[in-house]
């Protein structure tokens, strides 16, 4: 299994991602960087 | 005359399979692995070898067709770092058979303290297996819903030696031309870490005179699923694992009291007597990028190394210790007892 930091947060890259390869990878961190970022927003306001 | 088939050249290419036992496709030109020597392959064992015990008349009865080819490889090769800022596409060049062997990666891209970790897993689902695709002397051999084990030497000041054995499905070995790996190799210029400067950390020891070490991840993997439905086998279930340490240190004075370590004495005989956990680190190399570390534990100073056996031995009129420590989960449940370290 893959995992990726994201923050603190430890979130584990699909198997599908993970197989498809790294411009797979880079494209499910950059979603799950703006998710957690936005999260982070939201729970400022 | 035919000609000759030569033993001089090999290759590796291996890819994580998306379904366990399903042969991934693998290119040249993404899936290589950098081997450091030749790979020890062995494609003549079977599940069921087809033998039909004796005949009335003596002697033994003609056999049926064998099933279950086993495919095995062991397989050396250098822990070579990624050479620049880890990322999604610059690995450690271990990373493949790392997984295969059943490590989990944990990767974090912080910008200047990039990291691969990579620690034990144990399923129940979501292991990682490869299909492996290896080339020797003209003929390739290919094994699927391969899972293995690893293990780390070295001795003396020299680049550690790492072995992954791994087990798969095996496929009837083919003619093929040795094939031109254009992804997957690290530039001929990223040269591995060598052992010449480690940083042993055992107990509070930190002035040892280190001659060498062998790593053994020990992961059972060798548990066949035979099965009589479909061609005889099915791959394997890897079980547990029992990580040990063996480091080879010059002996110094023996640490008079508990802790039992001071940064320059030790005494193994009351650690090992008293059981205590004990911290073990071992770091290979300087250069961010291309450095690992193993230690025992969820980090490097975790107190989770156990002292198991101390030899007496001695190299010409130099007395060494030789000190088997054992790494251990920090709880009965969490699988945390070492990891491995590139950053």
């Amino acid at each position: 299994m893959l995992y990726v930091l994201i923050g603190d947060e430890k979130v584990p890259v699909p198997r599908e991602v993970d197989v498809a390869g790294p411009a797979a990878v880079q494209g499910f961190i950059d979603g799950q960087t703006a998710r957690v970022a936005a999260e982070a927003a939201e729970a400022e306001e | 005359m035919s000609s000759v088939k030569t033993q001089n050249a090999f290759a590796l290419m291996a890819k994580l399979e998306a379904t366990y036992g399903t042969a991934i496709s693998l290119s040249a030109a993404a899936d290589g692995v950098l081997l450091a020597d030749f790979a020890d392959v062995d494609f003549s064992a079977f599940l069921n070898d087809g033998s039909r015990g004796r005949a009335p008349g003596g002697g033994t009865r003609r056999r049926v067709k064998p099933s279950g080819r086993v495919g095995s490889m062991s397989l050396p090769f250098e822990a070579i770092g990624g050479g620049a800022a880890y990322s999604a596409s610059v690995v450690p060049y271990a990373h493949t058979l790392f997984r295969a062997s059943g490590l989990e990666a944990t990767s974090s891209f912080t910008g200047g303290t990039e990291f691969y970790k990579y620690a034990p897993e144990v399923g129940p689902t979501g292991l990682d297996s490869v299909t492996a695709e290896y080339y020797e002397g003209g003929q390739k051999y290919q094994l699927v819903g391969g899972y293995g084990s690893l293990s780390c030497s070295v001795d003396g000041p020299d680049v550690p030696r790492w072995m992954c054995d791994l087990l798969g499905i095996g496929t009837t070995p083919t003619d093929a031309a040795l094939p031109t790996i254009t992804g997957g190799y690290p530039a001929a210029t990223l040269l591995p870490p060598k052992a010449e400067s480690v940083a042993l950390t055992l107990g509070l020891f930190t002035a040892g005179i280190v001659r060498g070490f062998e790593f053994d991840y020990s992961r059972s993997h060798d548990a066949a699923r035979k099965n009589i439905n479909s061609g005889g086998h099915a791959g394997y279930t890897p079980g547990g694992h029992s990580p040990t340490m063996k480091i080879t240190v010059e002996q110094v004075a023996l640490a008079t009291v508990s802790p039992w370590s001071t940064s320059t004495t030790l005494n193994p005989y009351a650690l090992k007597d008293d059981g205590q956990l004990i911290v073990c680190s071992l770091a290979v190399g300087a250069l961010q990028y291309n450095r690992w570390k193993i230690y025992a534990g969820a980090s490097a100073a975790a107190l989770q190394a156990q002292v198991v056996d101390v030899q007496d031995a001695y190299d010409g009129p130099t007395r060494l210790w030789e000190i088997t420590v054992e790494f251990k989960p920090s709880s009965l449940t969490l699988v945390d007892s070492f990891q491995i370290e590139f950053n």
